[in-house]
């Protein structure tokens, strides 16, 4: 635990050197609450899959994103980063192995996003009037903390699985970003999931973070939700599942790294 | 008290290079003992740094066996990793942070606390650079501060690659001394190409062939006692000195560093024969000459060019 702790307050020291970086994050958050709030306005649903206004559709989605987006890109470039400055070797020997160097920056990340979406998104999505945070009982707004606690594990289990890739792929390129938006797209951040094929739906209805997305649209918008222990249940299963998949596909790709000699070049 | 600290046993490394599997390190087999610092010497390609690179569990090795501190590398790297620290020139740190910062970080990593390397930061001249950025650090004061990084483990076996290559003679001096009294109850594994440095700092010598043989292991008197030359006439040229000429000469002969050529002869009267000979033939090329008895630097270098071969 020492060296998740000590290299996640080493992330969070070098936020605090390069602070433009996180201005241009933040600044993007907000870009994206503008766009989405017009969308909002101006789109015209397919269909009645929705019983609430599209600008709370998106500004939830906002939110609950908020939390993991530039956690999970930030620890899928971790290793590239690291290996391309040339820290990854004096790292690995000092036991912070590529995988406690991705927890890490998540942890930082989300830290810092955390602050984040609690100080600038959430009063920014209150003041747009796409929630009334006042109304909502405090057993629902309790029940968001395991909800974004599992689906950050989630996401954790992602970033592990893609942030592996680049002890053998050294160049990731968008691969981040193109899995963040897919990620967004099936957990129905911008369009209901009902809009998706009858075939893939129920597939794509079992993933963590559209439950998750799901059940704090459910609270925050409509102050109620159902089935939270089937919905718990699938959501911690998956996670699960995906935990262990995300390490296996780690464990391999390290020995194949430290067998090829490429685990700490870039 | 263990001590044997570090014992290999066929250790192999092969690496793909477009299509082929290049073998890197080949049976190498040697063990290290406590207070022993050990030179793995040997040309370019030679598998010296790979060799640190794989005991200090960076690498998995293809086949063969190696027990740090009794720990085995594949199936204990982690315990490996806690009673061992490898530097080199190659491995880096945040450059953003202080060195404050840095040793901080590495510290809590084993759970350590940073003010055990205080003393070697007073002493190296690095403690009043606590609250610089690492960014503007020297290559040699980086190559401190990597050294202190590695010796908040207090390891017990410090794998150190080319350590003195970016530090001034004066630093350079100061690491020697400061890494044989280190060793009195530690293993010292070094790399490093300058012969003068491994004189001065090794026990133990390691010679690796290209491809990762092992030509040689033994004491410095074991190295002097298989090379067969025991003088050294060495000529100061007036400038460059076309090879035909010292072929010519039909003695073996070393380009030293320092522009010298050092002759190679079994007698000390085979200086004066030579030395009428390049008189006679060659006298504008001479510019002074001296002969000694033969020294590690030709020493090291014959048998490098062993390696070569």
């Amino acid at each position: 635990m020492g060296a998740i702790r000590s290299t996640t307050v080493r992330y969070l020291r070098i936020y605090k050197k390069y602070r433009f970086r996180l201005v241009m994050d933040v600044l993007w958050l907000f870009v994206n609450l503008l766009i989405f709030a017009f969308m909002g306005e101006v789109i015209e649903p397919k269909g009645a899959v929705i019983s609430y206004s599209f600008t709370s559709f998106f500004m939830v989605g906002i939110l609950f994103w908020s939390f993991f987006e530039a956690p999970y890109v930030n620890a899928v470039m971790a290793i590239p980063e690291e290996a391309s400055s040339g820290t990854l070797g004096i790292l690995y020997t000092s036991g912070v192995t590529p995988l406690k160097v991705i927890v890490a920056q998540m942890l930082s990340s989300t830290l810092i996003f955390g602050v984040v979406g609690m100080l600038v998104v959430l009063p920014a999505v209150v003041f747009i009037g796409a929630i009334d945070i006042f109304s909502i009982s405090y057993n629902l707004l309790a029940l968001l903390i395991p909800i974004l606690a599992v689906s950050w594990l989630f996401m954790l289990a992602v970033s592990i699985a893609f942030g592996s890739l680049a002890l053998l792929v050294k160049k990731l390129g968008g691969t981040a970003t193109v899995i963040i938006q897919g990620l967004k797209i099936l957990s129905g951040f911008f369009f209901p999931i009902a809009g998706f094929p009858a075939v893939i739906k129920p597939l794509i209805a079992k993933l963590p973070v559209t439950i998750g997305l799901g059940m704090a649209r459910d609270i925050l918008i409509l102050n109620t939700t159902s089935n939270v222990l089937d919905n718990m249940f699938w959501m911690c299963s998956g996670t699960l599942f995906f935990l262990l998949l995300s390490y296996a596909i780690y464990t391999s790709a390290e020995r194949k790294a430290r067998l090829n000699g490429t685990i700490e070049t870039y | 008290m263990m001590n044997v600290t570090v014992d290999v046993k066929g250790l192999t490394k092969r690496f793909a290079d477009r299509g082929k599997r290049i073998t890197v390190l080949n049976r190498v087999t040697f063990d290290a003992k406590r207070s022993q610092i050990f030179a793995i010497i040997g040309p370019n390609a030679s598998g010296k740094t790979t060799l640190l690179k794989v005991l200090s569990t960076i690498f998995l090795p293809d086949g063969g066996s190696a027990r740090i501190m009794g720990y085995d590398i594949v199936r204990q790297a982690k315990k490996v990793r806690e009673v061992s620290s490898f530097t080199s020139p190659a491995l880096t740190f945040q450059k953003k942070l202080t060195l404050r910062e840095v040793l901080k970080f590495y510290a809590g990593t084993i759970n350590k606390d940073f003010e055990a390397v205080i003393p070697f930061l007073n002493e190296c001249g690095m403690y009043k650079l606590l609250d610089e950025s690492v960014e503007g650090f020297s290559e040699g004061q980086k190559m401190l501060t990597r050294i202190a990084i590695a010796l908040l483990k207090d390891p017990q076996v410090l794998m150190l690659d080319e350590p003195t290559a970016p530090l001034d003679a004066q630093k350079k001096e100061f690491l020697i001394k400061f890494l044989r009294k280190y060793a009195e109850n530690r293993t010292l594994l070094v790399v490093d190409h300058n012969p003068d440095t491994i004189g001065q700092l090794c026990t133990d010598f390691l010679l690796l062939a290209r491809g990762g043989k092992v030509v040689k292991k033994g004491t410095m008197d074991e190295f002097f006692a298989g090379f067969p030359y025991r003088f050294a006439l060495i000529i100061t040229p007036r400038g460059f000195v076309p090879t035909n000429v010292l072929n010519g000469l039909g003695k073996p002969y070393q380009k030293n560093p320092d522009g010298t050529v050092s002759i190679l002869l079994n007698e000390r009267g085979e200086a004066e024969e030579m030395v009428n000979s390049l008189m006679k033939d060659h006298k504008r090329i001479v510019a002074s000459f001296e002969t000694s008895i033969v020294t590690w630097r030709e020493v090291y270098n014959y048998w490098l060019k062993q390696a070569t071969r």
